[in-house]
């Protein structure tokens, strides 16, 4: 796998979703901006994890990502074509190379159908293999999920909740698609199945070289897995760029205090945990300039008025004015 | 459906039961669905070889045996085994006779409301927009009528008969189906698993019938049976009105309602079609139970 040149499999450019909630009957209705210019790119074979703490807009990141929902401007390329614009055939194609794991393996399968049948739903839409084709790719796929064979026939109620990601895993990587968004796969599972699950997950990036969006809240599993990390606040990006760089020297304040709020068996004694206080604005009525600046113990006036762009700063993408200060 | 691989090449746990037989085992898992099952067909029976199994023609009247207890009862005649009525007709054979066209009108007015009953709602809940709540507006002024009215007027329209009894009622039990379906259906479509299929590449009637229908069938199949006896009744009411299926026909609910004056010297001409109609309800919602439970997989045991 490692002999193919790297490959961008998704790129987005400014990627917002914008949406309208209406306030009451004579109230004009409100715009709540759930993701606000973010741009990345994901190569094959990698992974980026989005992390920040709820209402951050990861979820919404997730379903413009997976086409479920349009975004409202911004540029999104799957495997170097646009989405925006693309004929209704082009799209199909395009959805197939994007999947998704959801949080809860418990809604994610269909109680009705059985495992075999779910399994081979998007091989009887998207392909043309026959009937025992079909099921022989199941059956490969459920070995390589760690499913015994007579799995095949049962119902999605008889698994535990680990089991059911696997599933869910299976369904997803089955058409090979160049991504798989993972929207906090691992945040309703036990700790011990936890891990199980993260390396299945990484064993099947590295055999089908597909490029993930890992999105959690959870910042030791995203350690464990990322290539890149995606730190998000208010529906923009705060800072952007390798993992170990991040965990090793994160520069945004926002992303500080994250670190030092994530527990540790040993903690450092000396390391002085961040407290940030209060709570994430309301998106409907987002704070003028840093939109962190409310929660920021480095914020000046500069913060309120005017809004930081993402810099390059020791190979890595930062949006805070103070950056320097902060970390001479 | 049929598999032409031989048994030694693929293993037979792999491979699915046959759906009817899984299906029956599930619902003989139910005694009192089965029980129901029986009834069933004893009175399909009954209807079918009405002619033949009925002792006497249901019009025939009797003039010197007018109102005729039981044969167990004190002055009841062995050759009218259930009694006669107030004209001398044979009890046993109208009820035989009865229970064609009483079968009849529940089978096909509970069809005729819920295919596109269930149809209306799926469209309701795929389409929030527009055709959604168009759809459900017409249904609320459906509802907003009594039902013995809307179906009343429905009948003075197409004028009296029993095809067009059959039709007044299942329009008038329509708005029922379309509501569960379209609850039932809007709260399915929030689910991940939608989203999956979604994902998969699910075209729209794919999306309709074969991921979401299957999860929403429980409460249709309990309205389904529910609605079987008050169809049943409905008729008898419009049958009694002078508008659904006219007198010498024997048929329950007309039986019923026409003999409610001899409730108290003659409580079996009352009584006895009342207990036709009973037993058959119950019987179809016991049915109905088993059926839904039977389809049902989170209630199967593991294989």
């Amino acid at each position: 796998m490692s002999t193919t040149p790297t490959q961008t499999v998704l790129t987005a450019r400014d990627l917002t979703r914008h949406y309208s909630v209406s306030r009451g009957l004579f109230q004009p209705s409100a715009e709540v901006r759930a993701l606000n210019g973010v741009s990345f790119e994901l190569e094959a074979g990698k992974t980026l994890a989005v992390v920040g703490e709820s209402g951050c807009g990861k979820s919404t990141l997730a379903r413009a990502l997976t086409l479920i929902e349009e975004p409202s401007s911004g540029s999104l390329k799957i495997a170097g074509q646009e989405v925006a614009g693309a004929s209704k055939a082009q799209r199909k194609s395009l959805r197939r190379d994007v999947q998704m794991i959801f949080q809860n393996p418990y809604a994610s399968l269909n109680p009705r159908q059985k495992i075999g049948d779910q399994l081979a739903e998007p091989l009887l839409i998207n392909t043309q293999l026959s009937r025992s084709e079909r099921r022989e790719k199941v059956q490969a796929m459920m070995q390589q999920v760690g499913l015994r064979p007579e799995h095949y026939q049962r119902y999605p109620h008889m698994f535990s909740g680990g089991q059911r990601q696997r599933i869910a895993l299976a369904r997803a990587m089955i058409l090979q698609p160049k991504v798989l968004v993972a929207d906090e796969p691992t945040s309703a599972l036990d700790v011990s199945i936890q891990a199980q699950v993260l390396n299945l997950f990484m064993d099947l990036q590295e055999e089908f070289n597909t490029g993930y969006v890992f999105i959690s809240h959870n910042l030791s599993v995203v350690r464990h897995v990322a290539d890149d990390v995606l730190v998000m606040y208010l529906g923009r990006p705060a800072e952007m760029g390798p993992s170990e760089l991040i965990y090793q020297r994160p520069l945004h304040p926002y992303t500080k205090a994250l670190l030092s709020a994530t527990p540790a068996i040993h903690a450092d004694p000396n390391k002085p945990k961040i407290k940030i206080v209060g709570e994430l604005p309301n998106p409907l009525n987002p704070p003028s300039g840093c939109a962190f600046h409310k929660r920021c113990p480095h914020a000046t006036e500069l913060c309120e008025q005017s809004l930081p762009e993402l810099r390059l700063i020791d190979s890595r993408q930062v949006a805070c004015h103070h950056v320097e200060v902060i970390n001479s | 459906m049929t598999h032409s691989t031989t048994p030694e090449a693929v293993d037979q746990s792999l491979l699915y039961p046959s759906p009817l037989k899984e299906f029956w085992q599930a619902f003989a898992h139910n005694k009192g669905a089965v029980a129901g099952l029986l009834f069933m067909i004893g009175m399909i029976i009954c209807a079918l070889f009405a002619p033949w199994l009925a002792p006497y023609n249901p019009s025939e009247q009797f003039r010197d045996f007018l109102l005729t207890p039981p044969s167990w009862l004190e002055g009841g005649q062995m050759q009218f085994l259930l009694g006669t009525d107030e004209l001398g007709r044979d009890m046993l054979s109208r009820l035989i006779h009865g229970a064609r066209l009483s079968l009849m009108i529940g089978l096909a007015s509970v069809l005729l409301s819920m295919l596109p009953g269930i149809l209306l709602g799926l469209v309701a809940g795929f389409f929030p927009r527009l055709l959604g709540p168009s759809i459900m507006r017409l249904m609320d002024v459906m509802l907003a009528l009594p039902s013995l009215l809307l179906a009343v007027a429905i009948v003075a329209i197409l004028g009296p008969g029993l095809i067009n009894t059959v039709v007044a009622i299942a329009i008038v039990s329509l708005p029922s189906y379309v509501r569960l379906t379209r609850a039932a259906v809007m709260s399915e479509l929030n689910r991940d698993y939608v989203t999956a299929s979604r994902l998969a590449g699910s075209g729209l009637l794919r999306l309709m019938f074969v991921t979401v229908l299957p999860n929403c069938m429980a409460p249709l199949i309990v309205q389904a049976t529910l609605s079987f006896s008050s169809a049943i009744l409905d008729a008898a009411a419009l049958g009694f009105l002078g508008l659904g299926v006219q007198p010498p026909t024997p048929e329950w609910g007309t039986m019923l309602a026409s003999a409610r004056d001899y409730i108290e010297r003659a409580w079996w001409v009352v009584t006895l079609p009342g207990l036709a109609i009973l037993l058959s309800v119950l019987a179809i919602n016991l049915m109905g139970d088993g059926l839904r439970d039977a389809l049902d997989p989170k209630l199967k045991n593991a294989v």
